[in-house]
């Protein structure tokens, strides 16, 4: 049974996350709070997801099912824990920080897992492509902003952000553009399968880009 | 296909009344225009201060009463954004009438650094920005608990920063004859708030 050992990563994360000391470790600076301590709160609810019950799935894709509903809710739910406000928020009133956690992890991570694999490979490009450049938008944002975005964080850390998306953003592209390069390859000597199998390589190649 | 219409629909209203709703209906991004939207409704009425300008006279926050008093909040050895906010605070008392000047309109530069900035730093300040010291006074707030109860009623955050300077948010806060707070403006734009003041002052 794989299911347990999900469920007890997905704990684990969310235990180390909200340890105090960690938790404001993470905060002390935005890099930490974008780049770490998000990024875990929606694996484990990832994690939570998947180490749920077979049963359960019918519930959570009842009016999900091609997926676009949960990316939706996921995609909204981030983008308002990316505002400098709700950061801001977040660090200076407990229920926003209670809400953060409880959100990020059972509001985006858990449909996450749910949605993901039901996207068709169009929705799957769209979001990626979306989520490379708004990357890079935002990395200018704050590289340029004269302006303090949030009041708890200094100019210069947000420049770091700024810094580390645009590296995350190069990192993104490098991925995809070594994916067209590297990989196995698929096709065979043999004429007479070579049709059915350009198909399957064309499905491949898909999944393997989405 | 009815079900999954539902759905969309669904994470779609709930998404965008979130996004909405944090947002003030998408006036504020930052935490900073929250701050604003939130004091210009609440009108916040000012603490009792005693302030010392650089004159070494000493006045309270409720004397202004009577005379719409303009804010800003800085500090002397601040490099960045305080020499900009207060040259464009010269703009706004060069660009005030002389008739209501002193005697419908004050300004006054307050510093939240009073260690620093004692009378005389605040005088040659005072000198380099043209300001007279009377109709523009530049002071501070010695008493600890006072200049924290005044930096919290306008809300004004300030942070140390690692170079032994602050972090602050900067802005113009006109306060109203009663001694509330009415409207912020942002420093940047120092002809917007000449121009309110000629809708009912000059």
């Amino acid at each position: 049974m794989y299911r347990y050992r999900d469920i007890f990563v997905a704990l684990l994360l969310l235990l180390i996350v909200s340890i105090p000391y960690i938790r404001l470790w993470l905060e002390e600076s935005m890099v930490g709070t974008m780049f770490i301590q998000y990024p875990i709160l929606v694996a484990s609810g990832y994690f939570l997801a998947k180490g749920f019950p077979k049963r359960w799935r019918s519930f959570f894709t009842y009016y999900n099912e091609n997926g676009i509903a949960g990316i939706i809710i996921v995609l909204c739910v981030s983008i308002f824990w990316m505002l400098p406000r709700a950061m801001d928020a977040a660090l200076n009133d407990p229920y926003m920080e209670m809400a953060k956690y409880l959100s990020l992890s059972f509001v985006v991570g858990v449909p996450l897992y749910y949605s993901w694999n039901l996207l068709g490979s169009i929705s799957k490009s769209f979001i990626w492509t979306n989520l490379i450049s708004k990357i890079f938008v935002m990395s200018w944002l704050y590289i340029v902003s004269p302006a303090r975005l949030c009041n708890n964080y200094l100019v210069s850390e947000q420049q770091q952000l700024g810094k580390a998306l645009f590296i995350l953003g190069i990192v993104i592209c490098i991925v995809f553009i070594g994916r067209v390069f590297v990989g196995k390859a698929l096709f065979s000597g043999n004429n007479n399968n070579n049709r059915q199998k350009m198909n399957v390589t064309s499905n491949a190649l898909n999944d393997r880009i989405t | 296909m009815l079900r999954k219409g539902v759905g969309i629909l669904f994470a779609l209203v709930v998404s965008i009344s979130l996004l909405w709703l944090g947002t003030d209906g998408l006036r504020a991004f930052t935490a900073e225009k929250a701050r604003i939207i939130d004091l210009e409704r609440e009108q916040p009425k000012l603490p009792s201060a005693t302030l010392i300008d650089s004159w070494e006279n000493t006045f309270s926050l409720q004397d202004l009463e009577g005379k719409y008093a303009l804010f800003t909040f800085m500090y002397t050895t601040c490099g960045d954004v305080c020499p900009v906010l207060e040259r464009n605070f010269a703009e706004i008392y060069e660009n005030i009438p002389e008739d209501v000047l002193g005697t419908d309109v004050v300004l006054v530069s307050i510093s939240f650094d009073p260690k620093n900035d004692s009378p005389t730093v605040l005088q040659a300040y005072s000198e380099h920005f043209g300001a007279d010291g009377d109709r523009w006074k530049m002071a501070t707030i010695q008493d600890e608990q006072e200049l924290q109860n005044v930096l919290e009623a306008l809300k004004v955050i300030v942070i140390p920063n690692e170079y032994g300077g602050y972090e602050h948010n900067s802005a113009f806060y006109l306060i109203n004859p009663e001694g509330k707070l009415t409207n912020i403006f942002d420093y940047q734009t120092p002809q917007t708030v000449v121009d309110f003041l000629d809708t009912f002052l000059f």
